[in-house]
């Protein structure tokens, strides 16, 4: 699976990456939403872990762009107390989140149901 | 600056003279400000501390008006006491036939002290929701960096060792620098400290010394004006401050930054200023700029180098601001008294 990874902290950007290669995954790294917007448009991405806070940007306005311009799923990578970013990302159509720190166990979870998602078009709230 | 002066306002001759008296001996190093109406106090600047308010009889509907004027804090701008028949929700009364300097004088004392304690509660609340949600964000990424990390240990390879241990010294560094800062505006808000006439010229050596890795890294050129005032401060909280704007140069004045540092005179204090020949601040981040420390838990935008920057010169009874400059780069600034204020 292709990842995007758009973190405003590149030592962020890097880890995740590293997890993810291995897990299997080739990844793409962005620090802006730009940089991000520009990698979706030359590059073919399955899936996108997009953090909240990104610098002077609103992870959450972009997250509402990503989704209404794609189906690809996003995942909310957040360093906010779950209650406080649940309700704004599941109305804004994230697809999971991973709160931070996460481990390499919590990848490999949102990687199945993303990889159930490509298969079924099941997103994780539409399984029982 | 002075220390914030005891407001007395639209008072009848008789109250006047009486309020002026109490006032002077329950706080002799404070001006009493004599002010026509409510809107003649509004144009007083708002104070690092807090100011005394003293109006007329309490069913007036200044006492009303006065006591809905609000800090950013939510707390009402001025402790009010109101001179005259009648009690009050919103101000502490003294019936007439009680007046008299002495009587006057304590009150006056009282209102203000319980008025200080609300603001320092607040100011002590707001700290530690910040600790609590914002520094504890702050710092799950580069834990988070960590803890991963250390999690794929065995699955790494040789190079990607290398690598992540780069990205785990970073982060130690990263969070070694959270907690003393922060540990260091907490400190210097609950310490008394020892204010001193401070040679700014040997503080800003010292930092720029501190700073030339940093310096030489971007690039940048760093040029002082050829001599510095004295003020009274605190040595290692100027240096913070310095320290904070400068870095917040280098890293957003674009490539290479010519950094031009500055100063000037006003009338008891001095204003110096951090240029760079950056893009300066975009106009969505201008509202967050200098977000106070105790309210950093509401303003994410807001970098926390800043609010160290705002609470540290507060602190010393100055003030600190930003200005894009003609050219469009970043004008950071901010005053140090020359004279003793009293305050912290």
């Amino acid at each position: 699976m292709n990842i995007l990874i758009v973190d405003d902290k590149p030592n962020l950007v890097r880890v995740t990456a590293v997890a993810l290669s291995t897990l299997g995954c080739q990844t793409f790294g962005a620090t802006t939403s730009a940089a991000a917007t520009q990698l979706l448009a030359t590059e073919r991405i399955d899936a996108v872990f997009l953090d909240l806070n990104l610098g002077g940007e609103d992870g959450l306005e972009y997250l509402s762009e990503l989704t209404a311009r794609s189906k690809i799923p996003v995942i909310i990578f957040t360093a906010h107390p779950k209650d406080e970013v649940v309700g704004k990302i599941w109305d804004r159509g994230a697809f999971g989140y991973l709160l931070k720190p996460f481990t390499v166990e919590d990848l490999r979870q949102q990687l199945a149901q993303i990889k159930q998602f490509h298969l079924t078009g099941k997103t994780p709230r539409s399984i029982p | 600056m002075t220390p914030p002066g005891i407001l007395l306002v639209a008072l009848p001759p008789t109250a006047l003279e009486l309020a002026r008296q109490a006032a002077q001996a329950a706080f002799p190093q404070r001006e009493v400000i004599v002010l026509p109406d409510l809107h003649a106090a509004l144009q007083v600047p708002p104070a690092s501390a807090p100011q005394l308010l003293v109006l007329g009889d309490p069913g007036l509907p200044v006492v009303a008006e006065a006591s809905q004027v609000l800090e950013k804090t939510g707390l009402p701008r001025w402790a009010i006491v109101a001179m005259g028949a009648g009690e009050s929700d919103v101000a502490e009364t003294v019936p007439m036939a009680e007046w008299s300097p002495p009587l006057l004088a304590r009150v006056f004392r009282a209102t203000l002290l319980q008025h200080e304690l609300l603001w320092e509660n607040l100011r002590l609340r707001g700290d530690m929701k910040t600790v609590a949600r914002r520094v504890s964000h702050d710092m799950r990424t580069p834990i988070g960096c960590i803890y991963t990390t250390a999690d794929m240990l065995p699955e790494l390879d040789a190079a990607s060792l290398v690598e992540l241990g780069g990205v785990i010294k970073q982060s130690a560094r990263e969070i070694s620098q959270i907690i003393d800062r922060v540990g260091f505006v907490l400190q210097a808000s609950v310490d008394s400290a020892l204010f001193s006439t401070v040679k700014m010229g040997p503080v800003v050596e010292q930092v720029l010394k501190d700073l030339d890795p940093a310096i030489k890294k971007a690039g940048a050129v760093v040029v002082p004006p050829v001599t510095w005032p004295e003020v009274i401060g605190v040595v290692s909280w100027l240096q913070v401050i310095w320290r904070d704007l400068l870095d917040n140069a280098l890293q957003h004045g674009g490539p290479a930054p010519r950094i031009t540092l500055t100063w000037e005179r006003t009338a008891d204090s001095c204003r110096f200023a951090v240029t760079d020949n950056g893009s300066g601040v975009s106009a969505g981040r201008l509202a967050a700029l200098f977000g106070p420390f105790d309210q950093l838990h509401d303003i994410r935008e807001s970098g926390i180098g800043l609010a160290i920057v705002h609470r540290l010169t507060s602190l010393q009874g100055g003030s600190c601001g930003y200005e894009k400059t003609p050219q469009g780069g970043a004008c950071f600034h901010f005053t140090i008294p020359v004279i003793a204020t009293g305050v912290n």
